[in-house]
């Protein structure tokens, strides 16, 4: 059946043809811009110029800025919303067409792949804008590793949004990615905390927040929650993935 | 024929009216009740919410402003107001939504472009009732009510905003990638600003849909009260987004949008 | 070696072994099952048998058409055919080239026609050039060189008809399953399609048609009916003597009184 295309090439247009079909919304692209700005901006304008205590990993208890602590929770906070909600819809609007490719010869991973590759340039449009306009307050100490925690959660809540779609369904992966960035981020993770609830190891965001405050905060970053991190994306992704490929077929 | 038809309430008669606005209601609701996972949603979202922010704001440690004691039932309580009012906004988003694709069919039959809106009003204010129910009797399960029956008005009132925004959103943005994105964005600033961790006040969140709902809501459950400037502002509020939405909607959903 | 299609309605049907061009089918499939609804015994769900050991075999070059009432599982077994759908129970061998139209135009709302033929094209494997050769080609014979450059959302539901059938033709295929192919087509491109058709076959592709509008059955050398989960062939009965016949060739009962 294939007549001598290479698979790249088919990643290739597959990608292309993705990027096409998501960049002919100006309104689609606009909100991915203006929303974080939107988000982070009010944050900035509304948080009072106090003090808040904080655990920071490997430094004990710091007094920061609240504009500092909550920027830092920020950035990743939009990684996940724009990756939830990127999963969620990007992967699973075309799925008869998306069949129908298949049936014509494209293998599935070639189709996973662009629209991952989509999902993780969404997360990192809304991580880039969150910093800029955060940057009005307050610059992370160690920005790369906050921008590349953040990156991690966008992916992982990418797969989490697609999961969610695919064995709930639309709806209900919509109140999940309402609901669950948010209360995972700003509140189970949250470095005010003296002691984690024991359900904040379970969430996404766990690691991710813990090397985002070090990062945030101190020179030496501690890398070593991003392991379990990863873990959890990994399992994502293969969960998402798999869910995926039985419904082109089912 | 004719005249049967008239008997039964043709277009622009009260009794066709009140049928019309009968079948749309009940085959929205019978259309979103069989999706299983909808009503499973029903039930699972306020347990999950309300304990899943009690659990969330339990870790905190003793805020100046707030007690430890409260700080669980402060979360419930958020969790519970979360719940009903980000129901409300997604349903009143996807009622919209689904609206575009099948009211005009209805519209040539004979609905009015008036009626198409009041159906699916009517279809989001019965969920919001429902969603207020569970998600008050959840909340009272494990946390005494003082004032229940304002409790249940400051949560209905919630939801009825949102599911006013929600519509509006969807009147406006009428795709459900971007009206969800909007929508998400909204509700999780609203949600944070209110939920009351951090001492704010200024005064832009006072233009938040959340605002009087939550003052409400926290005074009918801890305190048994309601204060008039409180419940007077939030039914404005309700008042101001119901006339945006029914003119907006009305006007942005003419020819090629919902119904005419 | 080409058999005139003008003999096949006096016969009893083509069993396919005498067919011109040769007696090994190009598509088979055996004791094919499908049942939609939930695996478990949830309660108030209803499940929908909808094949049943049903059989089916192409041969090189013959038209099939396949019949029956709405709802009674043509477009699943097509599905099945062509791997889009995996059966409970049974086989498909397809050791060639399908080309699958589905009924709905299952396409990519905001490309355009033209970027829709390359993305398929290398789905196919096909290069660029063939590509651009075969798109204008089949914008020509089928008439939408004027809309290459439009999305596929802002076609008619003809327009977009013909390039959901220029997509499962463009790669040549050796089968051709085509789901009411020519819904929404105007009176010039449905002959057309029938050239095309006629031209193919006479190539040595096997085209299997869902059709409802089996009324010009001279065109098809075999008419299959799906009723009750399995197929028979019902080439060269007379749908008018059938009972609770439908004027436009479809059976009612399956051909039972």
């Amino acid at each position: 059946m294939s007549r001598g295309r290479l698979g790249s090439d088919r990643l290739a247009t597959a990608f292309e043809m993705g990027l096409r079909e998501y960049a002919r919304t100006p309104v689609l692209l606009a909100l991915l811009a203006f929303l974080p700005a939107y988000f982070v901006g009010i944050f900035v304008y509304v948080l009072p110029a106090s003090e808040v205590p904080i655990t920071v990993p490997g430094a004990g208890r710091t007094l920061v800025a609240t504009i500092e602590v909550y920027g830092v929770l920020l950035i990743p906070m939009m990684g996940a919303l724009i990756g939830g909600l990127a999963g969620l819809f990007v992967m699973l609007t075309a799925r008869d067409a998306d069949g129908r490719l298949v049936v014509a010869g494209y293998r599935p991973v070639h189709l996973v792949i662009a629209r991952y590759v989509l999902i993780a340039i969404a997360g990192l449009v809304a991580i880039g804008v969150s910093i800029a306009v955060l940057a009005i307050e307050f610059v992370p100490e160690r920005v790369g590793w906050v921008v590349a925690a953040s990156f991690l959660l966008a992916l992982t809540y990418g797969m989490l949004g697609t999961l969610s779609g695919l064995i709930l369904s639309r709806l209900a992966g919509v109140y999940t990615m309402l609901m669950l960035p948010m209360i995972d981020v700003f509140f189970f993770q949250n470095p005010m905390v003296e002691e984690y609830h024991w359900i904040a190891a379970y969430l996404p965001a766990h690691g991710v927040i813990k090397v985002a405050t070090d990062a945030g905060f101190t020179s030496s970053v501690n890398l070593d929650p991003l392991l379990g991190a990863v873990g959890y994306f990994v399992i994502a992704a293969l969960l998402a993935t798999g869910a995926f490929y039985r419904s082109l077929r089912v | 024929m004719a005249d049967a038809r008239e008997a039964h309430g043709g277009v622009g008669t009260a009794a066709g009216r009140g049928r019309r606005l009968r079948a749309g209601v009940s085959s929205h609701v019978r259309a979103f009740v069989r999706t299983p996972i909808n009503v499973v949603l029903l039930i699972a979202l306020p347990i999950a919410m309300v304990e899943g922010y009690g659990a969330a704001m339990e870790a905190f440690p003793s805020l100046p402003f707030i007690d430890t004691a409260q700080m669980v039932e402060m979360g419930r309580l958020n969790g519970a107001m979360y719940t009903v009012a980000f129901f409300a906004g997604v349903l009143g988003l996807f009622q919209v939504i689904s609206a575009l694709q099948a009211d005009e069919r209805l519209r040539i039959c004979g609905y009015s472009r008036v009626e198409l809106f009041v159906s699916r009003l009517v279809t989001v204010v019965i969920g919001s009732l429902v969603i207020t129910g569970v998600s008050l009797a959840v909340l009272w399960w494990s946390t005494p009510v003082a004032a229940p029956i304002a409790a249940f008005g400051a949560l209905a009132l919630a939801a009825f905003i949102y599911g006013l925004i929600g519509m509006l959103i969807g009147a406006v943005l009428p795709r459900a990638l971007e009206g969800s994105l909007v929508l998400v964005f909204l509700v999780d600033a609203d949600d944070f600003f209110s939920s009351g961790i951090l001492d704010l006040n200024a005064a832009i969140l006072n233009v938040f849909p959340l605002h009087f709902p939550h003052q409400l809501f926290r005074d009918a459950v801890f305190d048994g009260t309601v204060a008039t400037a409180d419940a007077v502002g939030g039914v404005a509020y309700l008042l101001v987004a119901l006339a945006v939405v029914s003119v907006l909607y009305v006007r942005l959903t003419g020819d090629g949008g919902v119904a005419a | 070696m080409f058999v005139d299609r003008a003999d096949t309605a006096e016969s009893d049907g083509r069993t396919g072994s005498d067919g011109g061009t040769g007696g090994t089918p190009v598509l088979r499939a055996s004791g094919l099952a499908k049942t939609y609804g939930p695996q478990l015994p949830i309660p108030f769900t209803r499940t929908v048998e909808v094949l049943d050991r049903a059989d089916v075999e192409i041969y090189p070059g013959e038209i099939v058409g396949i019949v029956g009432e709405n709802g009674s599982g043509k477009s699943t077994l097509m599905k099945i055919l062509v791997g889009a759908l995996e059966a409970d129970a049974g086989s498909v061998s397809r050791e060639t080239t399908i080309g699958w139209c589905p009924q709905e135009p299952h396409l990519y709302d905001r490309l355009t026609v033209r970027e829709t033929f390359r993305l398929f094209g290398t789905a196919y494997g096909m290069d660029d050039d063939e590509i651009e050769r075969v798109r204008d080609e089949y914008a020509d014979r089928l008439g939408f060189e004027r809309f290459l450059d439009y999305r596929v959302d802002h076609l008619s539901g003809g327009n977009r008809q013909k390039v959901n059938l220029s997509i499962a033709l463009m790669h040549d295929p050796d089968v051709l399953m085509l789901d009411e192919p020519y819904t929404g087509f105007d009176w010039e491109t449905y002959l057309a399609f029938w050239e095309l058709t006629e031209e193919l076959t006479e190539a040595g592709t096997a085209i299997a048609i869902i059709s409802h509008f089996v009324s010009e059955r001279d065109r098809f050398d075999r008419i299959l009916e799906l009723a009750d989960g399995t197929l028979s062939d019902v080439t060269g009965q007379d749908p008018t003597e059938r009972a609770g016949n439908d004027p436009r060739g479809v059976g009612a009962n399956g051909g039972r009184p």
